[in-house]
């Protein structure tokens, strides 16, 4: 590793620093162990305690995941006995979801690893916020065996840097989609070396008509704001953001409500770029030239974009809008979709629907993709099951014992 | 009423186009926006995308209603789609915009649209540097000798600007080094008379500011009865955090030249570009014209900053005659001009402002 310290000046570290790297012999620890749920226990009420200043809501969400009651229930359902850490794990994380370098650590480190994290090159406040609290508590004297397990760090794109962290890395976490995930497998690795790969998805809601029809004005606002953060809050540019919307049964009128609704909150809490819009309107008008099933399209509030189709097409994934650009369609049953889904489906989000229906659409024969289907609000929730992974298990090694 | 419309022939009349600026403000609007619809409706009878998204957008075309009022096309539209309103055939040009990042647009010219770009470039631009031929130095290398035969805005733009020139000369080698040989050579012989320098703002500025060093017998005197004009490639010039008037400062600081004249333009409204008025406003011919938008597409009164939508006669072989730029200005009001060039009159302060994404493919 001498090479590494010789790349030493490309590097900056905001969590641990370079004697991690050089580390040839890991600290490993069992599945679920105490001190890590401990660690994050720590780290959950640190969280809550500094969010006070900034009420963000991501930052709210990941303090209440990483605290130990919420870990003791996932280590009921999910601890394996003998499972340990597989050694080094290095996370190459993405910049759509700020809190996502920290689910893709934690994970990690309750599954028993020590890890690299390569952060995204944009400086997002969340992450500022993330590293300093673990630095802190890093410190204490209770946390020394963990200190060497976590090792933050920055470099701009470097495939010598990638390669060296590639060779002492037992598995390799690669967020970022196609792009990122091929320049990675490309950089050599250990030979038995994990790679988990996350690359380009796509994701759609279905939302039962008839269902908002009884809704008060408190539930459907509560339902639009659900909407708004798997959407909105992320530039509608996360893999698990919905882009197209289905609609069970026929009401244009509440349809219209939900649209118009929306829009309004987006026109409360967004930021109305002239960029953003310019990308949108440009978008319709090449839909229009390019799109041979659309019935309308409607502008809500300048801010929420809404292509009504006639039909559906295969390379439904092709379907693609940013910053509040929707597709919408009316879908009698639910099970018409299957025959348009491919491997690419990642995230279908609900409402008002039954979950026997639900499970009769999981169980029929020719499903080929979609690997969650949850309620609107929860698609950026970040899980040990993430794009048909098992992260409770597959980064662990289990130790047979006859 | 003048129609620059009304024959199957659109070449415009030469004593139109050789005098740009000479209807007041009010006979402008009235010759603009007669023919700026007679030109709208050209495009949705011979362009079928044209027609097809207007008609979708519900958008009108009256004879009565506001410029503002026409559909207008993004400048990202030319990028993915070739736009045509005349018959393939008699495409005699494609120019490509010389954009440095992602696809390119292209604009194809028949002969008739070629030839009115011409005639109306000439028109503005004698209108400023007066009818004469002038020796011209171009601050860039000969575009004859590029290997790359397709032809780009920036030698669009030379060849365009290369008509007011007798003695053309070029200023950098192939290699975009200044040749001070040939450079030196036309500054002695020219040392008396009016000269004409022309080039890409960041070239100049980095070229002639930055680089040039004056040698023994070439004295900062010999620019004193030069025309400067120069314009084009707005991300490059921004890189450069150079204001207009730390740019001119620095030219005449250097150079002594007087005369600086910017322009603004896009390849999709080759021709009728807009000239620096005396005042230093951007200004509008009678073949063009300017509105500025907010964030929602609503026109903005004067003074307030917002996109930039140009307006032009001169596009007949592609719906280019209406666009949204994405470039962000402010019309001045027109009592801060004080010149005898009329027309609307603007500034340009730069590139919209492309606000970070977020997104899985980010790294």
């Amino acid at each position: 590793m001498s090479e590494i310290k010789s790349l030493k000046k490309e590097l900056k570290f905001l969590v641990g620093d370079i004697s991690n790297l050089n580390n040839l012999k890991p600290v490993v620890l069992k599945h679920f162990d105490d001190l890590i749920i401990n660690f994050l226990d720590e780290f959950s009420i640190y969280l809550k305690k500094v969010n006070k200043i900034y009420y963000l809501s991501d930052l709210e969400s990941l303090s209440f995941w990483t605290r130990k009651k919420n870990l003791i229930t996932l280590s009921k359902k999910l601890k394996k006995i003998n499972n340990k850490g597989l050694g080094t794990v290095f996370h190459i994380t993405p910049s759509n979801i700020p809190t996502n370098f920290a689910y893709s650590l934690f994970i990690s480190l309750i599954n028993g690893n020590s890890n690299i994290i390569k952060l995204p090159s944009k400086n997002l406040q969340q992450i500022q916020i993330i590293c300093n609290i673990l630095k802190k508590i890093l410190t204490r004297k209770k946390f020394v065996k963990i200190k060497s397990m976590i090792t933050v760090l920055k470099y701009k794109d470097n495939d010598k840097i990638t390669e060296l962290i590639s060779k002492i890395s037992d598995s390799r976490m690669i967020w970022g989609g196609d792009n990122t995930v091929k320049s990675i497998k490309k950089i050599q690795s250990k030979p038995n070396c994990l790679d988990i790969v996350f690359p380009d998805r796509y994701s759609l809601s279905i939302i039962n008509i008839n269902s908002l029809l009884k809704l008060d004005h408190h539930q459907f606002k509560l339902l639009i704001t659900n909407f708004y953060n798997d959407t909105y809050l992320v530039d509608q540019n996360a893999c698990s953001s919905p882009h197209l919307i289905l609609w069970l049964g026929k009401n244009l009128k509440i349809k219209n409500k939900f649209w118009k609704e929306l829009s309004l909150y987006a026109k409360s809490k967004y930021k109305n770029e002239q960029y953003f819009n310019l990308e949108k309107y440009s978008k319709m008008l090449d839909d229009i030239m390019c799109l041979k099933n659309i019935s309308d399209i409607k502008i809500y509030e300048s801010l929420t974009y809404v292509v009504y189709l006639k039909n559906l097409n295969w390379n439904l994934e092709t379907l693609r809008g940013k910053w509040g650009y929707f597709y919408d369609y009316d879908i009698e049953n639910i099970n018409k979709l299957t025959k348009f889904v491919t491997k690419k489906f990642q995230t279908l989000t609900y409402y008002g629907i039954s979950k026997k229906i639900l499970n009769n659409f999981i169980n029929q024969t020719d499903l080929h993709g979609i690997d969650r289907i949850i309620p609107i609000g929860q698609s950026l929730n970040i899980d040990f099951n993430w794009d048909s992974y098992d992260l409770s298990s597959i980064l662990s090694r289990q130790v047979k014992l006859g | 009423m003048i129609n620059l419309f009304n024959k199957k022939n659109f070449s415009f009349p030469k004593e139109l186009t050789s005098n740009p600026f000479k209807f007041s403000n009010k006979e402008k609007n009235i010759f603009f926006k007669n023919n700026f619809y007679r030109l709208n409706n050209y495009h949705l009878k011979n362009c079928l995308e044209f027609k097809n998204l207007t008609k979708f957008l519900k958008i009108k075309s009256n004879k009565s209603q506001h410029l503002s009022e026409y559909f207008y096309l993004p400048v990202s539209i030319f990028k993915k789609h070739n736009l045509v309103s005349v018959k393939r055939k008699s495409i005699i040009r494609e120019i490509v915009s010389s954009g440095t990042s992602g696809n390119l647009s292209k604009i194809l010219l028949d002969k008739v649209n070629s030839i009115n770009q011409r005639k109306i470039l000439s028109g503005i631009v004698s209108t400023f540097i007066g009818k004469d031929r002038l020796p011209m130095l171009i601050i860039d290398n000969d575009p004859r000798t590029s290997s790359d035969k397709s032809i780009n805005a920036r030698k669009a733009a030379i060849y365009g600007f290369g008509i007011f020139g007798k003695n053309v000369t070029y200023a950098l080698d192939s290699k975009n080094q200044i040749d001070y040989i040939s450079v030196n050579n036309f500054l002695n012989k020219y040392k008396d008379e009016k000269i004409l320098i022309f080039g890409f703002t960041h070239l100049i500025y980095i070229k002639l500011v930055n680089e040039y060093k004056f040698k023994k017998n070439i004295k900062k005197n010999i620019f004193k009865n030069a025309i400067l004009i120069h314009g084009g490639g707005w991300k490059k010039v921004e890189k450069l955090k150079v204001s207009r008037k730390l740019f001119n400062k620095k030219i005449q600081n250097k150079f002594n030249i007087s005369r600086i004249h910017n322009y603004y333009g896009m390849v999709e409204q080759t021709g009728s570009i807009f000239f620096e008025c005396h005042c230093g406003y951007l200004t509008t011919s009678m073949f063009s014209d300017v509105i500025i938008r907010d964030k929602n597409f609503n026109p903005l009164n004067v003074g307030k900053k917002g996109l930039i939508q140009l307006l032009s006669l001169v596009p007949t072989s592609y719906p280019g005659h209406n666009i949204l730029t994405e470039d962000i200005g402010e019309e001045i009001e027109e009592v801060k001009c004080k010149c005898e060039i009329r027309g609307k009159k603007f500034i340009v302060h730069g590139r919209l402002d492309k606000a970070e994404t977020r997104g899985c493919s980010n790294v």
